[in-house]
């Protein structure tokens, strides 16, 4: 069914060149409705880079929490209970600290864990912060 | 002003430059309004159906593989757009007795009879095409405002190219129907006056 392959009495109704035009601001009007739409979209993308580290930490504590309140420790029938079983078999001994021995520091040997581990803390939430920065650059 | 292509813009968009829509949106509106005035039947849900095309053109533009020409991507975003907000709306079909009175007089109004002539041709088309489906009126639209072939339509709208020519001969038999009969009347109408 090609054009013109018959005698069409319907193609007489058509004006082909009479089509309907667009309205007065067309145009205008698409391109506002794009840019409101991308302002809307950065400043959703914006707010969520300013707050994603307190957000992400938010969750994580959260999740601990729950965790601990809904997981008892003696609970040994669940998956998590197993997992705090293997945990608590492991025999975890830390190494002889002797750094203050030459000073004849009466440090407490707690004391000189809880600094370590603070330090290394400390290094993880620098690293941490780095890479969020420099993602947030981007 | 240096004639550019379609693709020269698209690029141009993709790049950043945002602004550069506005030329193939200003190249392309008239026949996206044109295509889902036909379908939806009225210049407000027509202007809705384009302008969420030409939205949705542009999120996905990216996307928009080169294999096709922008205009017939373009077309099957209008089509598709149309088509679901014409089933959504679900608008009882006209009877031949609503076709607009004023039409019927419009000949003896219209001081330039060749123009009123074509008016009214175009308002009995319009009338005919919401007494068919939206799909055949999408293709009839196609075929006969938009004189694309059968494979472009079928490019288009995804039906296949024998379907296309049943649907299109049908549509044909229906509207043809219903101008036969929408003329009877006026001639009804103007031998009472």
């Amino acid at each position: 069914m090609e054009k013109n392959e018959f005698q069409d009495p319907l193609k007489n109704y058509f004006e082909p060149e009479r089509i309907e035009k667009a309205p007065e601001g067309f145009t205008d009007k698409i391109m506002s409705r794009i840019s409101v739409e991308r302002s809307l979209a950065f400043a959703g993308k914006k707010a969520f880079g300013n707050y994603r580290v307190p957000l992400i930490s938010g969750i994580v504590t959260l999740l601990l929490i729950v965790a601990a309140v809904l997981v008892p420790p003696d609970q040994t029938d669940t998956l998590f209970g197993s997992v705090l079983k293997v945990v608590g078999s492991f025999r975890l001994t830390l190494p002889e600290v002797g750094i203050f021995n030459g000073v004849g520091s009466s440090f407490p040997e707690w004391a000189i864990y809880g600094i370590i581990s603070f330090s290394l803390i400390m290094i993880a939430d620098r690293m941490l912060f780095g890479l969020f920065h420099k993602a947030g650059k981007h | 002003m240096e004639f550019k292509s379609d693709a020269y813009y698209i690029e141009q968009v993709l790049e950043g430059r945002i602004n550069a829509y506005s030329h193939l949106v200003d190249r392309h509106k008239d026949k996206a309004f044109n295509l889902a005035f036909r379908i939806a039947g009225n210049r407000e849900e027509a202007e809705e159906i384009a302008q969420d095309a030409f939205l949705k053109a542009f999120r996905s533009l990216n996307r928009f593989r080169k294999q096709s020409s922008f205009n017939t991507w373009l077309y099957r975003i209008v089509y598709n757009t149309a088509i679901s907000l014409v089933r959504s709306r679900k608008k009882g079909i006209l009877s031949v007795d609503e076709f607009p009175a004023s039409m019927i007089d419009f000949l003896s109004y219209n001081a330039n009879e060749l123009e009123a002539e074509k008016d009214y041709r175009n308002s009995l088309v319009n009338f005919a095409l919401q007494k068919i489906s939206e799909d055949e009126r999408a293709l009839v639209s196609f075929y006969y405002y938009d004189e694309l072939d059968i494979r472009e339509i079928s490019d288009i709208t995804g039906i296949s190219k024998p379907n296309i020519k049943v649907r299109l001969f049908r549509s044909r038999q229906k509207m043809l129907e219903i101008i036969e009969k929408v003329e009877k009347k006026n001639l009804i109408h103007d031998g009472k006056e």
